[in-house]
């Protein structure tokens, strides 16, 4: 009898897998890797116990069969759209860039790779499916029936994408390319505006008055799943919502038995398409790992590529044309180059602040307080959210380190295009807003020097802290669980930088309130001096331990 | 008289707009060291992709030991092993689970003893136990070529072989070859090094804009190419491949 999988390639996957083991072990061997992942390992294991817990501890469920039932239809719907959704942005097979070659070039067929990606995606929708599962039996009649329904549905779903992507996969192969792509497109488009539409739809509906509000939007929910499209919808699903929702053994196992045979059949069909899949492959595959190669040089999470500008467009030299002002031109290209999403999302952040903060003031005097609000906002939410700085840099460190200026200059220089932006765009954000208030006059420079100050500290932190634990992470690489508390110790000193450097400048303004017993309003003019003071010399000496962290980062460090 | 292992029939090979690959045509016979060489762009890597089976090729156009690549890939496979430029091991693997898992998928029988000795001539035993993804690339290299010795290799398919290793890697991988063909495998050698070309093949295919503009000896080139009756292969090379594309080249073509 043949196998359903080759023997090489039980083989390759059994080594795969104790080499992920081994490499894991590897890591917690040492105090510092077994630390992080003891941190990483508490927080995953306090969230799965919030979410796990009530399913032990909980009464018996509020929600009858039927709405049970049609709840985890809808919820099934959703996640059917959205695997296959992703599964469509992979045109045929995705094989690791890494392994492609050696796979292709292998003595073993078409059907054994497509076999060995399923055992694969089984295997890592393994561990979401028994969260789904936990999540699910808080909500079934019985917790083991719903976990094992959510379970079967949740393997069930990524297989089914993958078995979609494969025969689009195989269509663009027989298609022209381009002919086929289009398809491709707008499928998700329409999956997407299909599953945007229906929740507006939903949500649109004003809820009957004379329901508890728990249960008035199951009873949207049942009122739009009776229409006959959705119905239609919906059906497919039912198997899964009934083992979800059963009350009894007599209900639970042949729905269960049904999905079962559904998953079997599924990865029997996908595991036996016989599909040339190689040139899509080859494309998905070089496309996911230029994305990957560019998400882990930190070029954010849509490791997005960099673009030829319009020829009228000029890069502007911002800091001048000597050393200092070419590191910052460099790095101003690549935000321009690389960043447009970027910078239309800060755009639109500080835009929606704006009108926030100008509708949520008083109308008379609420002018400043509107600005306020917009500059806390935007400066911390901005400086979270618009990234350009030694993160995409660290594997250019080695080459940055060698150019002829002095290490504070080069760590100055590197950031300062970031501040720059940032601190324009809330610093325009807070002139609209006094603008619109009618109420611009010269606290509007001194807010704009604190402006610049504040996101200037903060850029100094989080840069110092990466030079000083430069790790990243993106998908496929290893160390979740270190990572994971590797970024909690981070996030935490980090904060705990910046409130005791804000601290420090509010100090002057405490100072004179506090101790020398002025009110608010005369403290206020002095205290934002020695405010804007303190925070002058924070930021320089931050630079300065910037330029030695640079100085003394070792470019030889595993990471 | 040695047996042909590889026939290519007007190969073609584009992508979109630019033809790669133009109606390439040759073969390699057992025990034959054919050095493929060409400028960036002649179409050389392509042409090793679809003899391995990494691109898709019709049907009667590649056979490799008398197998179709397109109707009988798995066992045109099987005879055949691919090196390519920059060589990926899998991260997680050991070097000698590597090899392990190449036993398996080419069926190879008692490999232990020969996977010992590759490694050792290789001098990759003391990094047996070492991961794919802590190999610098000379070693990636080597590693690759230990993979593609195991067993008895019709075919094997050789992108940069030396690109990464230390002068005792590269004499260790020279030697390799020459034996490798000497016990009647057929090697494709593509390079940029034309003094390796020179100093291993003994016969040469020189692309260009994805055509065959010379194949043959070296002896043969320099009497397609008059003007270099004494001239190395670089001379040849340039010879060979400032000619204008489209006439067939040298008579060799």
């Amino acid at each position: 009898m043949k196998h359903w999988l080759e023997p090489a390639a039980l083989l390759l996957l059994r080594l795969k897998w104790r080499g992920f083991w081994r490499k894991q072990w590897r890591r917690v061997r040492t105090p510092s890797g077994a630390l992080l992942a003891l941190l990483g390992g508490a927080l995953g294991t306090l969230w799965l116990a919030s979410i796990s817990m009530p399913m032990f501890r909980r009464g018996p469920t509020r929600l009858g069969a039927d709405e049970v039932e049609l709840l985890a239809q809808a919820a099934l719907a959703v996640i059917v759209v959205i695997t296959l959704s992703t599964s469509l942005s992979f045109r045929g097979l995705y094989v690791p860039a890494t392994e492609i070659e050696t796979l292709f070039s292998a003595p073993l067929s078409r059907p054994t790779l497509i076999r060995m990606r399923l055992v694969v995606a089984l295997a890592r929708s393994g561990l979401g499916a028994c969260f789904a599962g936990l999540g699910a039996s808080r909500l079934g009649s019985s917790p083991l029936y719903a976990f094992a329904g959510a379970f079967t549905a949740f393997l069930w779903a990524p297989i089914l994408g993958q078995g979609v992507a494969i025969a689009l996969g195989g269509a663009e192969n027989r298609l022209a390319a381009r002919l086929a792509r289009a398809p491709h497109r707008a499928l998700r488009i329409a999956l997407i505006a299909g599953l945007l539409f229906g929740l507006v739809g939903l949500l649109s509906q004003s809820p009957d008055a004379s329901q508890s509000p728990a249960r008035a939007p199951l009873e949207f929910l049942r009122q739009v799943a009776e229409r006959p499209v959705v119905s239609a919808l919906l059906a497919p699903f039912w198997p899964w919502a009934r083992a979800v929702s059963a009350t009894g053994p007599e209900e639970f196992w042949p729905a269960f038995a049904l999905c079962a045979a559904i998953l079997a059949a599924t990865l029997a069909v996908v595991g036996g398409l016989r599909v040339d899949f190689r040139e899509t492959a080859l494309a998905t595959s070089a496309d996911m790992a230029r994305r990957l190669a560019r998400m882990r040089r930190g070029l954010g999470a849509g490791g997005v590529e960099a673009r030829r500008l319009p020829l009228a467009w000029r890069t502007p030299w911002l800091f001048g044309r000597g050393p200092f002002g070419a590191i910052a031109f460099r790095k101003t290209a690549s935000i321009l180059r690389r960043a447009r999403g970027g910078l239309v999302f800060g755009g639109v952040v500080i835009a929606v602040l704006t009108v926030f903060a100008s509708n949520w003031s008083e109308p008379a005097g609420g002018g400043m307080r509107s600005a306020l609000l917009v500059a806390a906002f935007g400066a911390f939410y901005l400086s979270l959210g618009l990234r350009y700085d030694f993160r995409e840099e660290l594997d250019a460190l080695a080459s940055i380190r060698s150019w002829p200026l002095a290490p504070w200059k080069i760590f100055l220089a590197t950031i300062a295009p970031q501040i720059a932006l940032i601190s324009l765009l809330v610093t325009g954000g807070v002139l609209l807003t006094l603008v619109r208030a009618n109420d611009l006059d010269l606290r509007f420079a001194g807010l704009s020097v604190l402006i610049g100050l504040l996101v200037a500290t903060w850029v100094c932190i989080d840069n110092l802290a990466f030079l000083l634990a430069p790790t990243r992470s993106a998908p496929g690489h290893d160390g979740v669980l270190q990572h994971m508390g590797r970024s909690i110790v981070l996030a935490l000193l980090r904060s705990v930088t910046m409130a005791a450097a804000l601290a420090a400048a509010a100090a002057p303004v405490l100072v004179c309130v506090h101790l020398l017993g002025w009110t608010m309003e005369s403290a206020l003019p002095l205290g934002l001096v020695g405010a804007a003071f303190v925070l002058c010399v924070e930021v320089a000496a931050l630079i300065a331990a910037g330029g030695l962290a640079l100085a003394r980062f070792d470019v030889a460090r595993e990471r | 008289m040695s047996r042909t292992v590889l026939e290519v029939r007007g190969l073609s090979r584009r992508y979109g707009a630019l033809v790669a690959v133009d109606g390439l045509s040759f073969q390699a016979r057992e025990g034959e060291i054919l050095g493929l060489v060409g400028p960036n762009g002649a179409g050389k890597t392509s042409t090793l992709r679809s003899i391995a089976g990494v691109l898709p090729t019709p049907a009667d156009v590649i056979t490799v030991c008398g197998h179709d690549i397109a109707r009988d890939e798995e066992a045109a496979k099987r005879c055949l092993r691919w090196i390519p430029d920059d060589p990926q091991p899998f991260e997680a693997l050991t070097v000698h689970e590597h090899l392990e898992f190449t036993a398996a998928l080419y069926r190879c029988a008692d490999w232990r003893d020969q996977a010992r000795d590759l490694l050792e001539r290789f001098e990759l035993t003391e990094k047996r136990d070492a991961l794919g993804g802590e190999l610098s690339r000379g070693m990636r290299q080597k590693l690759s070529m230990c993979c593609a010795w195991l067993g008895e290799p019709r075919l094997v398919l050789l992108d940069e072989p030396l690109s990464g290793l230390d002068p005792r890697g590269i004499r260790s991988a020279k030697q390799a070859i020459v034996e490798l063909a000497a016990r009647g495998a057929a090697v494709i050698l593509s390079s940029h090094l034309l003094e390796l070309i020179e100093a291993l093949a003994t016969r040469l295919l020189i692309l260009d804009q994805g055509r065959c503009v010379f194949a043959g000896t070296l002896a043969e080139a320099r009497a397609a190419f008059p003007e270099q009756q004494r001239g190395s292969l670089e001379e040849i090379f340039f010879a060979a491949t400032s000619k204008p594309s489209g006439n067939g080249g040298a008579p060799g073509a």
